[in-house]
């Protein structure tokens, strides 16, 4: 049976942005996502440093776009989730779910 | 909007310094949004977290990872070439399945195959989440390799072979006469 590795919270907040975003999900749109969603500002390099992580857990694929002259001839790098990343996703999702439900103290707050 | 350029010297330490898997993307990412307003201060700020990201994985990953990988790539190839060479001389001495099923000779058996079962399939996970390797590196640890591979299997084959060799008979005892005899010449 295969070791199943748990996602830390930015990795499971960058895959969550991701999936949200879906067409167009790039580094900057993806810190976007995070930023409204949640509050914080997240850096640019945190947020590639979780999807290279992602990406090496198989989570995560990557697709070079075209290079545009707006950005210094660099070509964006698209992320889509795998299969397995929206399973894991859901499966964390659920899991907060079930830890969160009950408890007095959340109670009346999104868990 | 005001159209702002990116810091010049910070994008060049980043190429430099930065060196991730998305590090295109991520000053392409800078240069389109201090084009779009971005003030130079929120890019100095991306830039020096990425360098020091960056900085912080590859030391981490260069020291004493590479240290540790070494070592266990070193343990996992003795192992599996002890094992090899346990197998292949119990079974060419024919000896008994008495010695065969001896619980020395099992257990070591074991152990070794345990090491090299999980020394392989450690190692074979890294390298699927080691993206970039340079040739240089594949042919260093191709070498690496080969000469540990060489250097164990001479290593066994002297120790197996120099315990084995017949003493004779007059080094056997030590007595008057065969001290007398270990300093003259040796008989053809």
């Amino acid at each position: 049976m295969r070791k199943r590795e748990y996602l830390g919270q930015l990795e499971l907040m960058v895959l969550l942005a991701a999936i949200r975003v879906h067409e167009n999900a790039y580094g900057v749109s993806i810190a976007h996502a995070i930023a409204e969603d949640s509050g914080r500002d997240v850096a640019l390099a945190s947020v590639y440093a979780a999807l290279e992580r992602l990406e090496a857990k198989g989570l995560i694929t990557s697709v070079r776009g075209e290079p545009t002259a707006e950005r210094g001839g660099k070509a964006r790098t698209y992320f889509r989730p795998s299969a397995a990343g929206l399973k894991e996703a859901r499966e964390a999702h659920a899991t907060l779910m079930k830890l969160g439900s009950g408890l007095p103290g959340l109670k009346g707050q999104v868990v | 909007m005001t159209r702002r350029a990116a810091p010049k010297i910070g994008l060049w330490l980043l190429q430099r310094l930065g060196g991730g898997y998305h590090s295109e993307a991520l000053i392409g990412d800078l240069i389109e949004q201090c084009a779009r307003g971005r003030t130079r201060w929120w890019a100095w700020r991306e830039i020096i977290v990425a360098i020091v990201i960056a900085r912080t994985r590859r030391w981490h990953s260069s020291q004493w990872l590479r240290l540790a990988r070494a070592s266990w790539w070193c343990l996992t190839e003795m192992s599996i070439v002890l094992s090899v060479i346990l197998m292949a001389d119990k079974t060419q001495s024919g000896r008994s399945f008495k010695d065969l099923s001896a619980p020395t000779f099992v257990v070591t058996l074991m152990v070794l195959f345990s090491i090299s079962l999980i020394g392989l399939k450690s190692l074979i996970r890294l390298h699927r989440v080691q993206r970039q390797r340079t040739a240089i590196h594949s042919l260093m640890a191709l070498f690496l390799v080969m000469s540990l591979g060489v250097g164990t299997l001479t290593w066994a084959a002297t120790a197996h072979y120099g315990k084995t060799q017949p003493v004779p008979r007059e080094h056997s005892k030590i007595t008057g006469t065969t001290i007398a005899g270990l300093s003259k010449e040796p008989q053809p």
